[in-house]
């Protein structure tokens, strides 16, 4: 529904955009996820013709809105667009808000009335947005956007206005509602755990590129490089050289496949690789009990290298049972990613691939 | 915590009592009242048969003059202020960054200085029509020309420099406003043009509203204008009555008829405001769109807004200039000097006045929150929809009583003649200043005032600075440019203010206003020149400030 082929934009000689390519299928949701001026609001704006590409190709329901001396204005693009702090119009009551996009005649007030009762705000309909709750304020501001049938959905940070246990429930609704109404749906968050909750497919941006696309455990389990592995969770870093076609991690050696002998590298291991009981010894360094979990610090026994693991509450007591205890760990090569760093002394190795 | 519950009940008690903060309040908005209620009790006193004279005769004219009035520079400042503001603040075009400040520039003249320039220039003798005349070969009677000493040329000068008070207050809201809404309504399939219509004009409706009731206000007061027109309006009604008739009674109610309309222009602003100062629903800002304008787009975006910089400033102050450097070598002698001494004198004392009474109601209102000092502020600063004129009757008859009583006391007990203590001295002038610009200086107080929380006082205190020392090192700094803007403001109006400074002048005291009306009145139009442009150029002060302002109030807008 929405393809965006080789997009660039560039702000004051910033590239914010540079050289996307991404489509979104109708029905799919597919989060762009990245830090804070990675580009994914330019994107999204893109998308919705509220800033025009200097480069490359925007085609919406496979009609061309931009690209190629074309340029659709937004309000002929059929699409939604939901802000992090909804915007509603502050002058218009819930009703009229919703039914701002709708054209008028006869069944405007009746259309806008079911698009409420489908967010369960039916009761609010003679209220100004003010009296609403975040929440509520989030379904006017999605049912507003329903409203025009649009074909594509687009949301910048919908959610993150909201208090985490509300976030969860409204959006998981919000898009249950789009995938209901066949709608393409392309979200901007920061937040990896929303992304990795509500999203079809991510894509990953980092300085104005995508980095990896894929569906949510693929990104997971297959990172392209230590950037997008480091989203998902925390990670072990160990810098290292392979010798051998392996590298040591000091828990276990494992093979560094296409990777010449003698190249710096860093292996990446996500805490749950790191599992308790084995062969492999560590000492206890630091206990940070976490309810569920505790988050359990260890230092290799001969090596300057520090590990951080999670032990499920009552899994392992001689992990928890005092600093300084000799313990022994496995390691499940399935959380652990060998990347060729880049000379990059602070250690960021950046593997990425120019699209 | 029981500590704590005990203060808060110990402060609540504290609000409840009379003290020294509630009993200034409530005596400055007893005296800033004391004009308009002497005017109001008018009508109840019986004025013998010019009433029925003037109602059978004349006051219909006053009536649809001052209806017509209102209604053309309502229309003329709404199109104008509102195009002009939504154009410099959303469009991009080029010049647009020095339009956005040189719109104001108009505030700077004094209507009656606009009106006497161009009834110069375009009437029958003047160099317009000559010129035409002499061109094509015309007498008089020939053709056609529009007469500029009309209720629509009245309505052209006051709204060609009072379209600035809309001007300001919508592009203020129009830079506050979040495009966020903005782009949701576009992307809800309204273009750029419905945008405006659906969202960002009625957004801004309540300080368009606010802006226009502004220049209607000065409408209704205005004296120089009309007088100078020979339209007849409540104004010269008030001043005809009096000093022709010399009937002080019937022209006291001509002005309270005028306060009527007053009211009437307030309320309408309440309902227009419809109680709604709109909660933004959104904090986020990005820079201004900006829809970039080119070609025949952008030459008529600067068209719209060069034309009434040009008419409301450039022309009238480029002819001023140019008379006025013929005549100022001969009008510029020890006369002007002393009127212009006379002129920044009594602004100067009105300016320091009014601020220091705005600080003293800004303190009680700050310091004793509650109904007693909200309503004492709100009846104080009225005096700004009064127009001078009104208050100027209603300084004149209870200050002339106070002066009849003492004198006749005195000559009967001591023997000796007081005669006029306060009426037609500067008093009742600085008096009736006050009453007038003291909304102005106090709202300016006020704004800075609110950017000092309750809580940076509290951190003082806690910090070890007492009370005095916390207005000393807190108070004091952060407040300053809000005080120097409110007396830059005051001493401004005071200088332009005209039918106030005729009503209420000492004998022999002339100011630059005085004179600029008296020459202009005898069609020495060259020789008041030098007079009229140096109160625009004092009346540049503020528009400099409030140029400043406007450009500061976006947040992350530079």
């Amino acid at each position: 529904m929405l393809e965006l082929a080789g997009v660039s934009r560039d702000f004051a000689g910033m590239q914010a955009v540079d050289h996307v390519d991404l489509a979104v299928a109708p029905g799919e949701v597919v989060c762009l996820l990245g830090p804070s001026g990675c580009g994914k609001t330019t994107t999204l704006r893109i998308a919705a013709g509220l800033e025009a590409a200097d480069s490359g190709e925007v085609r919406i329901g496979g009609k061309v809105v931009d690209g190629g001396g074309a340029f659709v204005p937004p309000e002929r693009r059929r699409v939604g667009l939901v802000f992090q702090d909804y915007a509603l119009f502050p002058h218009l009551t819930v009703l009229d808000n919703v039914a701002f996009g709708l054209p008028a005649g006869l069944d405007r007030a009746e259309k806008a009335r079911a698009l409420l009762s489908r967010v369960n705000l039916a009761d609010r309909a003679t209220d100004h947005p003010h009296k609403l709750s975040g929440g509520e304020q989030q379904r006017v501001a999605l049912a507003r956007a329903l409203a025009p049938s649009p074909l594509l959905m687009l949301l910048d940070e919908p959610f993150s206005g909201l208090n985490f246990r509300l976030r969860d429930r409204i959006g998981e609704e919000s898009l249950s509602l789009l995938r209901a109404a066949g709608t393409a749906t392309l979200m901007v968050t920061h937040d990896s755990d929303e992304a990795m909750r509500l999203a079809d497919r991510i894509a990953v941006m980092r300085a104005g590129r995508i980095v990896q696309v894929g569906r949510p455990l693929d990104l997971y389990d297959r990172p392209v490089d230590l950037f997008v592995a480091e989203f998902f969770s925390e990670i072990n870093k160990i810098e290292t050289v392979v010798e051998g076609g392996v590298v040591d991690t000091g828990l276990g050696k494992l093979p560094a496949s296409g990777l010449a002998n003698g190249t710096s590298v860093i292996v990446a291991i996500r805490p749950e690789a790191i599992r308790p009981g084995g062969s492999e010894p560590a000492q206890v360094a630091a206990v940070h009990p976490m309810g569920a979990y505790a988050l359990v610090k260890l230092k290799h026994p001969v090596r300057d290298i520090r590990y951080l693991l999670r032990v499920e509450h009552g899994a392992a007591p001689e992990f928890s049972a005092k600093v300084g205890a000799r313990v022994g760990v496995s390691l499940d090569p399935r959380g652990c990613f060998v990347f060729a760093s880049e000379g990059d002394a602070s250690g960021h190795a950046a593997v990425t691939r120019r699209r | 915590m029981t500590s704590l519950a005990d203060t808060g009940l110990q402060v609540a008690k504290r609000r409840a009592r009379l003290d020294g903060w509630t009993v200034a309040a409530l005596l400055v908005a007893a005296l800033a009242m004391l004009p308009v209620a002497v005017v109001a009790a008018s009508i109840f006193v019986p004025s013998g048969d010019a009433w029925s004279h003037l109602a059978g005769t004349v006051l219909v004219d006053y009536v649809v003059n001052t209806l017509w009035l209102v209604a053309g520079v309502a229309a003329l400042t709404f199109i104008v202020g509102v195009s002009t503001a939504w154009l410099v603040t959303m469009c991009a075009f080029p010049g647009r960054r020095i339009l956005e400040w040189a719109l104001v520039l108009p505030l700077a003249m004094p209507a009656y200085a606009v009106a006497y320039t161009y009834a110069e220039v375009l009437d029958y003798s003047g160099s317009v029509q000559s010129w035409l005349r002499a061109t094509f070969g015309w007498g008089r009677g020939d053709y056609w020309f529009p007469e500029v000493r009309s209720v629509p040329g009245a309505v052209l000068m006051l709204g060609l420099v009072l379209y600035p008070y809309v001007y300001m207050l919508a592009r203020a809201a129009f830079l506050s406003q979040s495009v966020c809404l903005l782009e949701i309504s576009r992307t809800l399939g309204s273009g750029p043009w419905h945008t405006f219509l659906r969202v960002g004009l009625p957004m801004a409706r309540p300080a368009i509203v606010t802006g226009i009731v502004l220049a209607l206000m000065e409408t209704i007061g205005d004296y120089g204008v009309v007088q100078h027109f020979s339209v007849s309006t409540f104004s010269t009604g008030i001043f005809r009555t009096w000093y022709g008739l010399g009937n002080l009674t019937a022209a006291t109610q001509l002005a309270a008829l005028l306060l009527g309309v007053v009211f009437l222009l307030l309320a309408i602003e309440r309902l227009g405001r419809g109680g709604a100062v709109y909660h933004h629903t959104t904090t986020r800002y990005r820079p201004l769109p900006a829809f970039v304008l080119r070609g025949a787009r952008a030459w008529g975006a600067i068209a719209a807004c060069v034309l009434p910089l040009l008419l409301g400033f450039l022309v009238p102050a480029g002819l001023l200039a140019a008379w006025a450097a013929q005549t100022a070598p001969r009008v510029v002698d020890d006369g002007f000097w002393r009127d212009a001494l006379n002129s920044v004198t009594v602004a100067a004392l009105a300016a320091v006045l009014a601020v220091a009474v705005a600080l003293l109601l800004a303190f009680a209102a700050r310091l004793r929150p509650g109904p007693v000092t909200t309503w004492a502020t709100r009846l104080s600063t009225l005096g700004y929809a009064v127009p001078g004129a009104v208050v100027a009757v209603g300084v004149m008859i209870p200050f002339g009583w106070f002066d009849n009583a003492v004198d006749s006391w005195m000559r009967d007990h001591v023997g000796i003649s007081t005669g006029l203590l306060l009426s037609g001295t500067l008093a009742a002038m600085l008096f009736c200043y006050v009453v007038r610009f003291l909304a102005i200086s106090f709202n300016a107080v006020e704004s800075g005032m609110s950017k000092i929380t309750p809580n940076m006082d509290r951190a003082a205190r806690a910090l070890g600075a007492g009370p005095w020392a916390a207005l000393r090192r807190i108070h004091a700094p952060l407040l300053r440019g809000s005080l120097l803007t409110a007396a830059v403001l005051v001493f401004v109006d005071t200088m332009k203010e005209l039918p106030a400074t005729l009503i209420l002048r000492p004998f022999n005291f002339d100011t630059l206003a005085i004179r600029t009306y008296e020459l202009a009145s005898d069609e020495r139009l060259a020789d008041a020149s030098t007079y009229a442009l140096s109160i625009v150029l004092f009346g540049l002060l503020p528009v400099v400030l409030l140029s400043a302002a406007i450009a500061r109030s976006r947040p992350g807008h530079s």
